[in-house]
């Protein structure tokens, strides 16, 4: 591959002239090391890659938060930023793009603490050869995708052994409730001051009993904002009422 | 003939309540707050009406409503429940229940299914 068919610079722009289907965002402030791996990935048959890369943590942090990205190589000493730091900042950025650790000789200690925090696998440079290098981004991708998958699945079976466990215990009180609200009505005459207040009590309790039936249609895992900054499954789209 | 129904459920209030509900509606009640206890009164009287909780301390309501089965064939068995899952309907089927109500339910559901428990009897006794 020749300069001109493939060049990478640290502006971050996209130099690859093909039609990528794998977006790896490579942050290593080594042109060498950067234009080493971007030519390794290119040789690839079968599978395009589309390669960005920033030299900086800092540009590097602000691409991932613009998303698209399907992988990460991140060298963990910049000049910005160096050692289990600027993984632990990477992968607070983008928990969900899977990250690939590129350390030095001297360094796998640090590599394996980051893959123990999180990162997907490490790549020791000047270690690196094609087949390494396209293996460890194909299965990162891969067992990020799994893990996320599973993740979901473990956080919607929380949720509905809670939705679960809430619509029984909220369910008997409305059961009473209701059922009392009936007896009451029933000996009482039309005419009594007292009907319209009770009356608004059961529209009251109707909506309480709405929120349990929704609970119990919880199919999905879906979340909405709710204050400063936390999340609250969001029980509407997540019992399929809202798309 | 016969109109008494057999109320169960763990939660006094509930079942306080149902009794009233159904009292008022001319039926005669018993009622349990388990199924062992359930279990002791049919072994005594001859109901043919019930409406059994589906989560009870020791044997659950799916268990009850499987033992009653085995002596009473046409009985009506309405199951109550608090938390539905598919899942669970299908075994609740398959225990032998006629019907299922999800709590809050309403009063007047309740007696409608009363009497057509009745009714129904009614008819397959003629029949």
């Amino acid at each position: 591959m020749t300069d001109s068919a493939f060049r990478i610079a640290p502006d971050g722009l996209k130099t690859s002239p093909k039609s990528a289907f794998v977006k790896v965002l490579i942050i290593e402030d080594n042109p060498g090391d950067a234009r080493l791996m971007g030519e390794m990935l290119a040789e690839v048959k079968g599978t395009e890659f589309d390669l960005e890369w920033l030299d900086r943590l800092s540009t590097g942090l602000e691409r991932l938060a613009g998303g698209g990205i399907d992988v990460a190589l991140l060298d963990l000493s910049l000049p910005d930023s160096q050692g289990l730091d600027t993984f632990v900042k990477a992968h607070e950025q983008a928990p969900g793009v899977p990250i690939i650790v590129l350390t030095g000789l001297d360094d796998e200690e640090l590599a394996v603490k980051a893959v123990r925090q999180g990162a997907q696998d490490y790549l020791v440079k000047g270690q690196v050869d094609n087949n390494l290098l396209v293996r460890a981004v194909r299965y990162a991708i891969e067992r990020k995708r799994t893990e996320q998958e599973r993740l979901e699945r473990e956080k919607l079976q929380g949720i509905l052994e809670i939705a679960g466990a809430v619509c029984h215990e909220l369910n008997q009180p409305l059961q009473a409730i209701f059922g009392y609200y009936d007896l009451l009505m029933m000996d009482m005459s039309k005419d009594n001051p007292l009907c319209g207040d009770i009356k608004e009590i059961k529209v009251q309790v109707d909506r309480m009993a709405g929120i349990t039936k929704k609970l119990m249609r919880i199919t999905r895992y879906e979340t909405r904002d709710y204050i400063e900054g936390r999340k609250i499954v969001d029980i509407d789209k997540a019992s399929g009422i809202v798309k | 003939m016969n109109n008494t129904i057999l109320i169960v459920d763990d939660e006094a209030s509930i079942l306080n309540m149902l009794e009233k509900a159904f009292i008022k509606h001319g039926y005669t009640v018993r009622s349990a707050e388990s199924a062992e206890e359930a279990l002791k009164i049919l072994k005594h009287e001859n109901i043919q009406v019930m409406f059994l909780d589906l989560k009870l301390p020791g044997i659950s309501g799916v268990d009850l409503c499987r033992q009653i089965r085995k002596d009473k064939p046409i009985a009506i068995i309405y199951a109550i429940t608090g938390y539905t899952s598919l899942f669970e309907l299908a075994e609740c089927r398959e225990a032998g229940f006629d019907d299922y109500f999800t709590k809050p339910v309403e009063l007047k559901i309740l007696w409608k299914a009363a009497r057509d428990a009745f009714e129904k009897l009614d008819r397959w006794k003629k029949g």
